[in-house]
C-alpha cells in the first residue's frame, strides 16, 4: 500500500491531509518539521511527501536541499500560504513535483497524490540507464527515456543535462550546448552541467588555435 | 448530493455565529474556511476549529478567489449585511455553480430574492418569532 509523509507544523492541517489521504485508503505518517521528516525518510521508504514551506527548525527550503543532497528522488509536494510566485519558483527549482497552495481542497490532496504514484519512477536508476545508453549510442533508445525524465522532472536540470550528453554524442555541441544552458537556467548551481559547457568551450578554443596556427603556417610556406 | 464525507465548506463572516458553524462543521471532518475582513473576527473561533481562516471582503471577487470558492462544495453566507450575503450567494451560484449555497437573512422582505436565485435561507427573525409563539403557547397550557 502506497505510504506518504506529511510535513507540517500545524497538527490540524496535518490531519487535514491525511484525512484526504485515508479517504483513498493509503497509508501517512505525519512529521512537525525538516528534521523529523529526514529521520523519518532514512527509516522508511515514502512514494511521496507532502511539504510546509513556514516551519520551526528546518524549513521547508532546507528540507527540499537536504533531499536533493541526499538524492532521494522522492515525489514532493509543497502545501503551503507562502505563495508569492518567487517562493513557488524557488520551489520548483529544487525540483518539486507541484504546489498547492493553502487552504486546499480534499480533491487537491487526492489528485496530486495519485500523480505522484503514477509519476513515480527511480530517476537516480533511469539516469545510470540514460547514461550507459548515451555511450552504446542507442541514441533512439535514450530519446524514450528522456521524453519521460522531462515529463516527469521538467524543472529539474538533470533531464536537459543528459539531452546535452546525447547531442554531443550526435555531434552537434551547439544543441548541446543549448540544453546544458537550460540546465543551468533552472539550477545554477548544477555542476555537471557547468562543467560539460566549460570542457565544450575548452576544446572550442583549442580547435580555433589550432586551425588558426595551421592557417599561419600554410600562409608562411606560401 | 451523493454522500461525500469531506466537504469543502466556506464560510463568509466569522462573527458569532460563522465561528461556531465553523468549529461545527470542521469537528464533523468537513474542510471549512472562514473569510472575514477583519482580523479581529478570527478571536471568535474556538480551539475546536480546525481550518482555514482568511482575511478579506466577501465582496471582491479576488478574496473569494483565494478562498478557492471554484472548488467549493458549500458556501455559508452569514455576515450581518443582507446586501453582502446576497451579493456572495449570487456570484456562488450564478458564476462558480456552487452546489449548495446557503445564507443568513436579517430582513424577511428579502426572502424571495434570495429564493429567485435558488439560494437555502435562515431568518433569524422569523426562527425566533416561531420559537416564541411555541414557547408561549407552552406556557398557556402550563397555567390552563
Amino acid at each position: 500500500m502506497p505510504v506518504f509523509l506529511i510535513v507540517d507544523d500545524e497538527i490540524h492541517i496535518r490531519n487535514m491531509i491525511k484525512k484526504a489521504i485515508d479517504e483513498l485508503e493509503y497509508q501517512s505518517d505525519s512529521v512537525a518539521n525538516g528534521e523529523e521528516a529526514l529521520h523519518a525518510l532514512f527509516e522508511k521508504k515514502y512514494d511521496g511527501v507532502f511539504t510546509d514551506l513556514k516551519m520551526p527548525g528546518m524549513d521547508g527550503f532546507d528540507l527540499l536541499d537536504a533531499m536533493n543532497e541526499e538524492v532521494m528522488n522522492i515525489p514532493t509536494v509543497v502545501v503551503s500560504a507562502y505563495t508569492e510566485a518567487e517562493n513557488i519558483i524557488k520551489c520548483f527549482r529544487k525540483g518539486i513535483m507541484d504546489f498547492i497552495t493553502k487552504p486546499f481542497t480534499p480533491e487537491e490532496i487526492k489528485k496530486v497524490a495519485k500523480d505522484m504514484l503514477k509519476k513515480r519512477i527511480d530517476i537516480k536508476e533511469t539516469t545510470q540507464y540514460v547514461k550507459g545508453l548515451i555511450k552504446q549510442n542507442a541514441l533512439g533508445e535514450a530519446e524514450k527515456y528522456l521524453s519521460i525524465l522531462f515529463g516527469t522532472y521538467s524543472s529539474s536540470p538533470l533531464p536537459h543535462y543528459l539531452m546535452g550528453m546525447k547531442c554531443m554524442k550526435e555531434g552537434s555541441e551547439v544543441k548541446a550546448l543549448k540544453h546544458l544552458k537550460a540546465s543551468i537556467a533552472l539550477d545554477e548551481s548544477y555542476e555537471p552541467a557547468k562543467k560539460m559547457i566549460e570542457e565544450i568551450l575548452t576544446n572550442q578554443e583549442k580547435t580555433e588555435a589550432k586551425s588558426n596556427k595551421e592557417e599561419r603556417e600554410n600562409g608562411e610556406e606560401e | 448530493m451523493a454522500k461525500k464525507n469531506n466537504l469543502y465548506i466556506i464560510i463568509i463572516g466569522c462573527g458569532r455565529l460563522g465561528s461556531k458553524i465553523a468549529a461545527n462543521l470542521s469537528n464533523k471532518g468537513h474542510s471549512v474556511v472562514v473569510l472575514d475582513k477583519n482580523e479581529s473576527s478570527f478571536q471568535h473561533l474556538t480551539q475546536e476549529f480546525t481550518g482555514f481562516s482568511i482575511v478579506g471582503n466577501a465582496t471582491e471577487i479576488e478574496s473569494l478567489k483565494k478562498a478557492k470558492i471554484d472548488k467549493a462544495d458549500m458556501v455559508l453566507a452569514l455576515t450581518n449585511n443582507d446586501n453582502i450575503n446576497y451579493m456572495v450567494s449570487q456570484v456562488a451560484k450564478e458564476v462558480y455553480r456552487t452546489p449548495h449555497v446557503i445564507a443568513r437573512i436579517y430582513n424577511p422582505d428579502n426572502v424571495e430574492l434570495f429564493k429567485q436565485i435558488n439560494v437555502k435561507v435562515i431568518i433569524p427573525m422569523l426562527l425566533a418569532e416561531t420559537v416564541f409563539n411555541q414557547t408561549f403557547e407552552e406556557l398557556l397550557g402550563e397555567n390552563a
